[in-house]
């Protein structure tokens, strides 16, 4: 194990504070693939995806010296991406040509397993259908694992609000799936 | 533990943020409530199928790398600022140099000098020197004193071609007041002296043969 990854969000967002600019790319480096997962997920849009996360890492650079709690930089890396997702989602739309929907039928080539790929895809389905709120926290908690105190700076809500809403969206995806044959072996 | 708080606790099981005592309810409510049971379970079916079926992928393109003459540029803009700020410094203080010292530059026979705080040579200039009390009134009593001869010659000298007592007596006369006369001068002198801390220079003529303090003239022709 290197040095660069022993090293912690907060000492290098104090080294970048510091003027040692080339700290944030291990930043980067170590936050660009779950950001650009978690805006994916959420958005459905490849292209879409990737401007929001080139966004949120440019603000977030930026507006680095506004950070408080710098050992919490990943909670607000992605409370910026939220809040521009949210941004995006306001703005009126034209469809534009040339776009990748992530939530199709063969989008993807995961590790699917026999008998469960309907119910996979009926579930990513469902997601997508999900009010953004219910989505963005069922994003957060089932692929990135955050906390309820660090999805409460995330989503700008208090936990108890995260979790009432998470158990509602579980309550929908449950009643989706019914009908639906459990995998085997699960 | 009831139903509605072990399915909110469902999320936190996997964060390990319970507490102890909340675990030992959690599990006795797990075994006692056979639909929390099934909730527990079609959650964890829920996330183990998210997971498997919206993989992970990477970025199509590389994502915004601050760049690194960001900081060599903040570096040189400093060091513009500063070198920006020294020079004009330095500028000021040689124009203030020049001003209050008002340096004189000479070059005569293979030598360079430089003076400050005069225009001409240096043997042009008077010598100024504080004077004391005492060395005014001593070159008061010289003043005096050569008065004093010089009436005492001319005193002799009536005495030898008029020898009439009355002129005498006149010419004693004059002497005291002209006496009276170089005492207040000499008391003016010290007290303009004193009051505007002067320095006499050229103007004042040094005697020849200074006398010393007590050594008043003594000498008053009868």
């Amino acid at each position: 194990m290197t040095q660069t990854e022993t090293e912690t969000d907060q000492q290098l967002v104090e080294q970048v504070l510091g003027g040692r600019n080339e700290a944030f790319n291990l930043l980067v480096w170590r936050w660009q693939r779950q950001l650009y997962n978690f805006l994916l997920r959420l958005t459905g849009d490849r292209e879409l995806a990737q401007d929001l996360s080139q966004e949120a890492l440019l603000r977030s650079y930026l507006r680095l010296k506004e950070l408080r709690n710098k050992e919490k930089f990943a909670s607000w890396l992605f409370r910026i991406a939220v809040n521009l997702y949210r941004s995006d989602r306001r703005r009126p739309k034209l469809p534009i040509e040339g776009s990748v929907p992530v939530d199709g039928l063969g989008a993807t080539s995961g590790p699917f397993r026999p008998g469960t790929r309907e119910m996979q895809l009926t579930l990513r389905s469902l997601v997508s259908r999900l009010t953004p709120e219910h989505r963005e926290i069922v994003l957060l908690r089932v692929f990135h694992g955050f906390q309820f105190d660090e999805m409460a700076i995330i989503l700008d809500c208090p936990a108890s609000t995260l979790k009432s809403r998470l158990c509602k969206a579980f309550e929908e995806l449950r009643a989706g799936l019914e009908g639906q044959e459990p995998p085997a072996g699960s | 533990m009831d139903c509605e708080d072990f399915r909110e606790h469902i999320f936190e099981q996997k964060t390990k943020t319970l507490s102890t005592a909340q675990i030992k309810d959690f599990d006795a409510h797990h075994q006692d409530c056979p639909s929390c049971r099934d909730a527990l379970r079609d959650w964890q079916q829920i996330e183990s199928l998210l997971r498997t079926s919206w993989p992970s992928e990477d970025p199509q393109i590389p994502f915004f790398v601050p760049p690194a003459r960001a900081h060599q540029a903040r570096w040189l803009y400093n060091v513009r600022n500063w070198v920006s700020a020294a020079s004009t410094a330095f500028l000021a203080a040689s124009l203030l140099v020049v001003v209050l010292l008002r340096p004189s530059v000479q070059y005569n026979r293979h030598e360079l000098s430089i003076r400050f705080g005069q225009t001409g040579p240096p043997s042009e200039a008077p010598s100024a020197q504080p004077v004391s009390q005492v060395q005014v009134e001593a070159w008061a009593r010289a003043a005096a004193e050569q008065v004093v001869a010089q009436e005492t010659a001319r005193s002799a000298s009536h005495s030898v071609t008029d020898s009439s007592n009355a002129e005498g007596a006149e010419h004693l006369a004059r002497m005291g007041v002209e006496l009276e006369m170089l005492k207040e001068t000499e008391a003016s002198l010290w007290r303009q002296v004193q009051q505007h801390g002067l320095y006499l220079q050229s103007a004042w003529q040094r005697p020849s043969q200074p006398i010393g303090p007590n050594q008043a003239p003594s000498v008053i022709p009868q």
